[in-house]
């Protein structure tokens, strides 16, 4: 039985660990389809974080950039999309962490995280959102009030972005059976919101 | 409602059964639902109207990063610098102050966009909303030219063969604008909602300003051409009155200052200026604005370069004027025209009759 080539032209969809195979061998065009997949998805969720169209963009580009000029070394432990999510949003939070000075010159913001960006990014209350929340189950804002940052990436990547619990743990780094501590308390939110 | 199956059914994992059973709760309580969607919405603060790049521009921006880290261009990682990235998270904060009543919808924009017409010749509607598309976009043929007045006050005039489509969520957020051909663009500036053009691998944000745009598929280059205020230009950075930024698919850039301006404005008063340009590229012009394809008797003529000033106004003007200019005759048969040297006429010329002895 033969070896299959990884670089010669395939048809149909490539599994994952073929793909990162030929971008290891330096394939540009499963490179693209790579980042054609995943590109939508990781900016929406770097956006989550900055609030900023281009610099979301560029959060991506830099990460992308990174797996284009360590693809011959790239280990990926869970899957290729983890591994890129994860990246994201450790892009993410260093761009919030050195963006710092210039939030608290826009102190006279109410900010919803008390303790710096973490997690999803600060989520600003603005009187816009205050109105319309009036006439919004209160119930919603309360579940959401007491959401710690953290909880809100990792209901964020499972119920938005449809990552498993293994892969969210990877991501956030922490273990998957905390992940499903978090999970099942979320459903308890959920549930609030269903009465 | 079990919280779980509302688990599984958010997370993708529900069996169809499942998943029609969650429908049909989320359609008979429609609270619940609504409780949900904001929920959703509030977790990371972006809702379905958040609209990603496209991915062919994502792409393509990459693509020219990439080459420029090769290059050991250090505009290669994180293109902005500091202090705009400062900038952009301040521009992204402040438009939670925005007032409700500015918000317009996708819907609405569509809506509310005014379309006047500007011929060359024929009547029929030139510019149509495309109907399937669900954003809103203009469509000029060759001959035809148009005015637009987009939602934001913004004025837009359309060449020939061009094409503008307005991001689904233009006016809320920002104005993105996408363009296949040229365009002049005339943006009452908004810092809270830029105004950017996205062409080819680039694009210009709006400074406050007046500008044009141009990127046909045979153009080498995106240009970029100030005639008031500034635009920041992507590779190339910010222009002022009387700059031309232009960026090739490579991603080099190139900035001109004090460029004539008339000779790329001009078009606006159908009139076309030409300085040394060369002929195929006059002709393409001319398809573009009288829907006449010019045939060239031998292709090295196409590098001629020719100077002058067209009119929108004749085609059969125009083509003479040119053959005039370049010493070239114009054959016309029937619908054809062609250019051709003035000796080929007289195929046997090359050899001149020498007078017998």
């Amino acid at each position: 039985m033969s070896v299959p080539d990884p670089m010669s032209p395939s048809s149909g969809r490539l599994a994952p660990d073929e793909l990162l195979g030929r971008i290891g061998a330096g394939d540009e065009r499963a490179f693209e389809t790579l980042y054609r997949a995943h590109f939508e998805a990781l900016w929406r969720f770097a956006y989550g974080y900055v609030h900023a169209r281009e610099i979301a963009l560029d959060l991506v580009q830099d990460v992308f950039l990174a797996v284009w000029r360590t693809r011959d070394r790239l280990e990926v432990r869970t899957t290729v999309r983890a591994f890129l999510y994860a990246a994201v949003r450790h892009q993410a939070l260093n761009h919030l962490r050195d963006e710092r000075t210039a939030a608290r010159l826009l102190r006279t913001h109410a900010v919803r995280s008390g303790d710096g960006p973490v997690g999803m990014g600060t989520a600003p209350i603005d009187p816009h959102d205050a109105a319309v929340a009036h006439e919004l189950d209160a119930s919603v804002m309360r579940v959401l009030d007491e959401l710690p940052e953290r909880r809100r990436v990792v209901l964020t990547l499972r119920w938005k972005h449809q990552l498993t619990a293994d892969e969210i743990a990877g991501i956030v780094g922490t273990s998957p059976a905390a992940v499903r501590v978090l999970l099942s308390r979320a459903r308890d939110d959920l549930a609030k919101l269903l009465v | 409602m079990d919280p779980e199956l509302l688990d599984r059914y958010l997370a993708g994992e529900c069996s169809e059964d499942e998943v029609a059973t969650v429908r049909r709760y989320l359609m008979a309580h429609p609270e619940a639902a609504r409780g949900l969607e904001r929920f959703l919405n509030d977790l990371d603060a972006v809702d379905r109207t958040v609209q990603a790049p496209h991915a062919d521009v994502a792409w393509n921006d990459f693509s020219a990063r990439q080459r420029r880290t090769s290059a050991g261009d250090p505009r290669a990682v994180g293109s902005r610098t500091t202090r705009t990235r400062a900038l952009s998270v301040l521009m992204a904060r402040t438009r939670w102050w925005r007032s409700p009543g500015v918000v317009a919808t996708g819907l609405m924009a569509a809506g509310m966009i005014g379309i006047a017409v500007l011929r060359t010749k024929t009547p029929p509607p030139p510019v149509a909303p495309a109907a399937p598309r669900p954003t809103p976009t203009f469509v000029t043929n060759n001959r035809e030219r148009a005015t637009l007045r987009l939602p934001d006050g913004t004025q837009v005039s359309l060449a020939p063969a061009s094409r503008l489509r307005l991001a689904p969520d233009f006016g809320e957020e920002r104005r993105d604008v996408y363009l296949d051909g040229e365009a002049y663009f005339d943006v009452p500036h908004d810092s809270l909602r830029l105004f950017t053009v996205f062409a080819g691998n680039a694009s210009a944000r709006d400074l406050g300003t007046q500008f044009l745009v141009r990127k046909y598929p045979e153009d080498l280059t995106v240009q970029v051409v100030v005639r008031k205020g500034a635009v920041a230009m992507s590779g190339v950075g910010r222009l002022g009155a009387g700059d031309l930024g232009r960026l090739d698919a490579d991603g080099q850039a190139s900035l001109r200052r004090n460029v004539a301006l008339g000779t790329y404005f001009s078009w606006l008063d159908g009139r076309l200026v030409f300085r040394d340009t060369p002929l195929i590229d006059v002709l393409r012009a001319l398809r573009r604005w009288h829907d006449v394809d010019v045939q060239l008797a031998d292709s090295t003529l196409g590098s001629l370069p020719f100077t002058g000033t067209l009119t929108d106004a004749s085609f059969r003007s125009s083509i003479d004027l040119v053959g005039l200019t370049l010493g070239l005759r114009v054959r016309r048969d029937g619908a054809r025209v062609t250019l051709e040297p003035i000796e080929s006429r007289t195929p046997t010329a090359t050899t001149p009759a020498t007078p017998r002895p």
